[in-house]
């Protein structure tokens, strides 16, 4: 019997068994949940692999640790016989280079406006911020010359993080991109963006109106985009 | 147990190749488990499982969007969930009969009208013979890409492609 035939009837065995398949509404029917979401996309980026029984690498691994305590704990005993706090560097006499440090000003101003409400109206209703829930900080206010909001989301797909600064004429930058780890990803029609994911995080960075928009976080480049596009009047 | 997270792929390239299959089978890969399996918990460790296996055998998976994709994707996960059910089914020593509505009669494509008698053939094989004689014949990867994507020592698989081709040829199969 030769390959040629067996390869024919094989073709027809997938045809079939495509048929025997539900159709893709049926298919889209099918719940995947978030935590398997979540598992693939950390063994995408970082595979979780166990290491339980290699008992040669966990030793190494303890001996790295208590060589690292050890190694704290005799520079602590010889900055205390130095006098002074030594988990403060401004009570050291002297630092690593042989100077007194300066204390810094306690009056300095802090042009970042912490704790205000990222619903105010800084972006003029251009942008819209994402429905997912708010967590950790935000900030808002002036870096330089650039307006910007910064806050830290939760999807049931994960965490990420959202900066959108305000694009001055004078300081605007063409998007980077960088052929090892990014490439030109559509969010919409007349809106590109770039997609960053050098294996640790993964990024999309748009420009949308006078704004540019910065997702970084733990998720797919599909959540990145329904993301985006939320955000798109 | 410590667990280190390595990263197993190496390129951003291969990255996207993988994140594009888990998108684009995520659902037929969950599909096929819960047709072996029979449970929802199960079912998506399989997938998880056979997205490792993929991974491994990424440099296996040539043309994005294939029919032969898409048939290698579905022979692993089928794999996978088998062996995950044969696994279970000792861990909770179960009786076997608690199973067996679940799993697909090796049949269950024979019950279509057959084109050619060798389709029947091919039906009738079972499928630890089927999966690795189907990789080498129609997908036409070598010994070691298909003892690697089915977790089988080399020698195995060319055992079973040998008796796979036997069955195949003899007229009792039929019967």
């Amino acid at each position: 019997m030769n390959d040629k035939k067996i390869k024919e009837a094989f073709a027809l065995y997938r045809k079939n068994w495509e048929e025997d398949l539900p159709d893709d509404r049926q298919l889209e029917e099918i719940k995947i949940s978030h935590e398997l979401d979540r598992k693939v996309r950390k063994l995408i980026r970082g595979k979780e692999r166990k290491i339980g029984g290699n008992w040669r690498i966990m030793l190494q691994t303890a001996a790295c640790i208590a060589g690292v305590i050890i190694l704290s704990a005799a520079a602590f005993i010889v900055l205390e016989k130095n006098g002074g706090d030594p988990t403060n560097i401004y009570d050291n006499p002297i630092n690593s280079h042989g100077e007194i440090p300066e204390r810094p000003k306690q009056d300095s101003e802090n042009p970042l406006e912490e704790g205000k409400d990222p619903d105010s109206n800084a972006f003029e209703g251009e942008v819209l911020l994402p429905e997912a829930v708010p967590v950790g900080f935000v900030m808002t206010g002036v870096d330089g010359d650039k307006a910007y909001i910064r806050h830290e989301y939760q999807t049931a797909s994960g965490g990420f993080y959202l900066h959108i600064s305000q694009i001055f004429k004078d300081v605007a930058r063409p998007l980077d991109l960088q052929e090892d780890y990014c490439r030109k990803v559509s969010i919409k029609e007349g809106v590109e963006g770039v997609y960053y994911n050098d294996g640790e995080n993964a990024k999309l960075i748009f420009e949308y109106k006078k704004y540019r928009i910065h997702l970084e976080g733990d998720l797919f480049l599909e959540d990145f985009i329904e993301i985006a596009q939320s955000m798109i009047k | 147990m410590l667990a280190l997270y390595l990263s197993l792929i190496e390129t951003n390239e291969d990255r996207d190749k993988i994140e594009k299959i888990y998108h684009r089978y995520k659902k037929l890969m969950k599909y096929i488990a819960m047709q072996i399996l029979g449970r929802e918990e199960l079912a998506e460790d399989a997938v998880h499982d056979t997205m490792v296996r993929l991974i491994e055998n990424l440099s296996s998976i040539k043309e994005e969007g294939s029919k032969e994709e898409k048939a290698f994707v579905a022979i692993v996960t089928e794999n996978v969930a088998r062996d995950l059910w044969r696994k279970e089914r000792y861990r909770r020593s179960e009786d076997i009969t608690d199973y067996l509505h679940v799993i697909p009669s090796r049949g269950s494509v024979a019950e279509k009208v057959y084109v050619n008698e060798l389709l029947e053939r091919i039906c009738a094989l079972p499928e630890t013979l089927r999966a690795p004689l189907e990789m080498s014949v129609y997908l036409g990867l070598s010994s070691k890409e298909i003892a690697r994507a089915l977790n089988i020592t080399e020698e195995a698989v060319r055992k079973r492609i040998q008796r796979g081709r036997e069955y195949l040829s003899k007229e009792e199969a039929l019967s």
